[in-house]
């Protein structure tokens, strides 16, 4: 939903392979005091014409020339085939799987993290499928995208740092928290659907029966399976047999918006726990009363992705 | 484990190997206090002490420089310097906390190496930088690379290494150098052994068990014999009774000495701190930057603090010289040592010559059983008077001094040369090694019809002291040293080194403005006009950029690895030709999970799915290259052929 403030280029359609133009590299404030070091060592064995200690600076300074190379090679050919993330709820950590592949042998000491947000030390061997999960910290609820993902390394020599910042078009569904608050379903029906009793098993639909277990309810009982020596059976009343819950953002009582989201998410969660068939209306979107994983999520998505529009 | 605790015995390793070249410079509780403290930050850990605290670091520091400031005392020199750095290197490895406190030891430790290399150029030196860069490099890669392991980061470090040395050699070979010192500062001051400039009974013969090289001479033509490897180093003038002395002026000669026998040869000369260069008697010419005296010393002009090389040539055969000198060759204190002076008259009242009065002197020292030893007996108040008539045990010293002595009272001016007699023929360089041992005092004669002619009194009594060295003539059991002279093949592996080391210090520290600019004259680049510079910096540009450029190429075309494209290229086709038989892959999917799922839809196709992704795993994760592996790899995918609709 948040975009970052800073101009950057557009998504790159993924996968997308590190190449010489997105691949930067500079030294790293010790590179830059290392070369200061060398600098020192130089003055020195001019001003003793020292031909070792020449030949010390300049294996140092070559070795750090190479290193540039390697630190380069660390990142370059690596490939993020694709970033996805699992819907959460707000407040709870996200975890980005970033899948990789990669062309070179090893690849030790690589960085990965969005910016602003913890960063991941990994050693990328070869091949083609290696998955890496990133844990990022979700603000509120909504489409959440963390940005640019920045992929970094400082391996071999610590003295060069070669980094990518890479649009990757990630982002995340963030549903809104479910509210802690004492849960009264009624509160959230639609008026007119009159008096449900969620809180226990309806008595209408007889569904089956089911071993008796101590604590059922003796009308429920069946005494005819009883009499007729097949055992103690009690008989089944199926919840679903409730009314259809129709789930309203204009019926809760509460006045902040968030509030109200997050009140609907418990209230959607609720239901789907007690099997009761649920609709979500919300100014604008009406979800049929449906039931099951796939309803549920698209009831949360909706709240997530709801606008509740200036006041 | 804390990183500090994974860290921690690697950078000790890396500030041992920097720091143990100095072992021998530093004093002896610097040393102590960097083992108590890398002992015990190595040990604190393992017996859950917390390390000492920031104040407790603080109050070391504070003791640390005052130690430093009690040892050296104003003298703050490079020692001063040497020891406040291994000062530091003792006390970092408690605070390496932090990525950066590491990063900036390991530099302390690149730069204790460098300190290590003012002192001594030789191939060991050499040889044992590299060693250092080494394992720091390694270290440092260590650090840089949680997950990574030692050895493979000393691979690395090789690595990187051998790719660096191209372009640190055109670096080396170009970089301007510039004669003399560049700010005015000079050499740290290298170990001072040899002559001083005063002769006194012992400051010989303490020489003699130093193995260490005075110098090695290399002959354009074969060795001369035994009897003329004399090398000239100082002459001593005046005498107090006690010791001899060097005069103060002595001016420059007026004209080079004349002869026959001219012998040609290069001398490399060790820094020994003082202004002398050694010669064979008699010089005939003298290095340009260097003075001759009228007593035919030559002199550089400022102390030789570093390695030395000069050309020379002498007569083995001079002509009669000029007579500087001959005065002051006759003086001799007031009174002292009457039994030498009595002595020395009865030879000059009966022998007519210098000649003759120089026999009777010898035939006196051969007829009245004296010993060349390393141990005489301490001298009384008359010393030449005890060692001529009482104890008769002496060194070469001894005997120049009391030959001398003998000379001026019989009325023959002589003097006391020092310098040193023979040296080691090296048959694998055909040259002469010189060492401190091989040290020794002769006495110079005036006679009017021939000049200045060399007595070497010690050679009447010990004659092997010319043809065997000091360890031939000296008695049995006087010497420890050579020891090892029994052993052919430790002698031939010595002699072998000391070929190959003088040979590549000979080249290596030679390497100045002069051998610069011949080798850019070779290469076509002449330095006086202002192209040359500017052809050089575009040369070093240009060998940067090919050889790091060549290297990038090398390191990141995507071939690289050719079994990235054959396999990968093969993989791919695979999955082309399971997407034209309707199963397609998502990019997410790793190979394990997509041949499940094709097998699934396609149960006809599971045996030869199986295979080819088995065998694209093999191929692909295996961290060695497999070639028929992955032909095997490649064939098969070239046979798979899916039908697009399962046969049953």
């Amino acid at each position: 939903m948040k975009m970052p403030a800073s101009f950057h280029p557009p998504e790159q359609p993924l996968p997308v392979r590190l190449n010489r133009r997105r691949i930067y590299i500079l030294p790293t404030r010790h590179g830059a005091f290392f070369i200061l070091v060398l600098f020192a060592m130089l003055l020195g064995s001019i001003n003793y014409n020292n031909n070792l200690g020449f030949l010390l600076v300049f294996l140092l300074g070559a070795m750090m020339f190479v290193s540039i190379i390697h630190t380069f090679r660390n990142l370059f050919g690596l490939e993020i085939r694709s970033v996805t993330a699992e819907p959460v709820f707000a407040g709870q950590t996200a975890d980005f799987h970033v899948f990789l592949g990669s062309s070179a042998l090893l690849r030790k000491g690589v960085s990965f993290g969005f910016e602003n947000q913890e960063r991941v030390l990994e050693t990328i061997a070869y091949g083609p499928g290696m998955r890496l999960d990133l844990p990022v910290m979700t603000p509120g609820r909504g489409m959440y995208a963390p940005g640019r993902l920045a992929i970094a390394t400082r391996f071999p020599m610590g003295l060069f740092r070669a980094w990518s910042k890479l649009d990757v078009g990630a982002s995340c569904l963030v549903y809104p928290r479910p509210s802690q608050d004492p849960l009264d379903l009624t509160e959230g029906v639609a008026a007119g659907d009159g008096d449900v009793d969620l809180t226990q098993s309806g008595v209408d639909d007889f569904k089956g029966l089911k071993p008796y277990q101590p604590g059922d309810a003796p009308r429920h009982i069946a005494w005819k399976a009883l009499s007729r020596g097949r055992g103690v059976f009690t008989k089944e009343f199926g919840a679903d047999a409730v009314r259809t819950l129709l789930l309203d953002y204009a019926a809760i009582p509460v006045e902040d918006a968030e509030a109200r989201l997050s009140r609907l998410a418990a209230m959607v969660l609720a239901a789907e726990r007690m099997n009761a068939d649920y609709g979500l209306k919300l100014p604008g979107t009406n979800l049929p009363p449906d039931r099951g994983e796939r309803h549920k999520h698209a009831c949360l998505k909706a709240l997530a992705l709801f606008d509740p529009g200036p006041g | 484990m804390k990183d500090t605790d994974i860290y921690l015995p690697h950078i000790i390793i890396a500030l041992i190997v920097s720091i143990l070249p100095h072992l021998g410079r530093l004093p002896a509780w610097i040393v102590a206090w960097c083992v108590l403290m890398w002992g015990s930050a190595l040990l604190l850990p393992r017996l859950q002490w917390p390390g000492p605290g920031r104040k407790v670091l603080i109050f070391l520091s504070v003791l640390g420089l005052m130690g430093l400031l009690a040892t050296f005392s104003t003298r703050l020199g490079p020692g001063a310097f040497l020891g406040l750095l291994a000062l530091m290197a003792g006390l970092k490895p408690f605070e390496i906390s932090t990525h950066r406190d590491r990063m900036i030891t390991l530099f302390l430790a690149y730069f204790i190496v460098i300190t290590s290399l003012f002192q001594s150029e030789s191939l060991a030196v050499t040889i044992y930088m590299f060693i250092s860069v080494f394992v720091t490099t390694a270290v440092l890669i260590r650090i840089n690379d949680p997950a990574g392991s030692l050895k493979e980061d000393f691979r690395r470090s090789g690595i990187i290494m051998a790719q660096a040395i191209p372009l640190m050699v055109i670096l080396f070979l170009l970089f301007p150098r510039i004669q003399g010192s560049f700010f005015g500062l000079s050499q740290a001051p290298a170990g001072q052994s040899g002559f001083s400039d005063r002769l006194r009974p012992g400051s010989i013969s303490r020489l003699v068990e130093n193995n260490e090289v005075a110098f090695r001479a290399e002959f354009q033509d074969p060795v001369p014999p035994a009897g003329h490897l004399y090398w000239r180093g100082i002459v001593f003038h005046a005498f107090d009774g006690g010791q001899w002395r060097r005069s103060d002026e002595i001016p420059g000669i007026k004209d080079l000495p004349e002869g026959r026998g001219l012998v040609k040869y290069r001398i490399a000369l060790e820094p020994h701190g003082q202004q002398w260069l050694f010669a064979l008697d008699r010089p005939a010419s003298k290095p340009e930057w260097s003075g001759m005296a009228a007593d035919y010393t030559l002199k550089h002009l400022r102390s030789v603090k570093r390695k030395k090389y000069y050309a020379m040539s002498s007569f083995t055969e001079p002509l009669k010289g000029s007579g500087w000198g001959v005065d002051r060759a006759r003086q001799l204190p007031e009174g002292g040592n009457p039994q030498t002076r009595q002595l020395a008259a009865g030879f000059s009242r009966v022998a007519d010559s210098v000649d003759a009065i120089v026999d009777k002197a010898k035939n006196y020292l051969r007829t009245q059983g004296f010993t060349y030893t390393l141990n005489p007996p301490a001298l009384g108040g008359h010393p030449i008077d005890d060692f001529l008539f009482e104890s008769k045990k002496g060194y070469c010293e001894h005997y120049a001094s009391a030959f001398a002595f003998l000379m001026r009272a019989a009325g023959v001016p002589a003097r006391v040369v020092g310098g040193y007699l023979g040296g080691e023929i090296n048959p694998f360089g055909d040259y002469l090694i010189v060492r401190q041992s091989d040290a020794h005092a002769w006495v110079e004669v005036w006679a009017q019809d021939k000049g200045w002619m060399r007595v070497d009194p010690t050679a009447v009594v010990a004659p092997a002291r010319i043809t065997e060295g000091v360890f031939g003539a000296l008695p049995e059991g006087e010497l420890r040293g050579g020891g090892f002279a029994g052993f052919e093949l430790f002698d031939q592996l010595r002699l072998g080194w000391d070929a190959v080391s003088a040979g590549w210090e000979a080249w290596f520290t030679g390497y100045s403005q002069l051998e610069q600019k011949a080798l850019l004259e070779r290469l076509g680049i002449r330095m006086d006009t202002w192209k040359g510079p500017l052809t050089v910096i575009l040369f070093v540009l240009g060998a940067i950029f090919v050889l790091v450029g060549g290297y990038a190429w090398f390191q990141l075309k995507p071939a690289a690895d050719g079994r990235e494209d054959r396999v990968k290229a093969g993989y791919e086709k695979f999955c082309q030709k399971l997407a034209r038989a309707g199963i397609s892959r998502r990019p997410e999917v790793g190979p394990l999970d997509f041949a499940a799922e094709a097998a699934a839809q396609r149960p006809d196709l599971k045996p030869a799915i199986d295979e080819i992704v088995n065998l694209y795993i093999r191929v692909r994760y295996k961290e060695e290259r497999d070639t028929s592996l992955e032909k095997r790899f490649c064939e098969k995918v070239k046979r798979f052929r899916p039908a697009k609709k399962p046969q049953s």
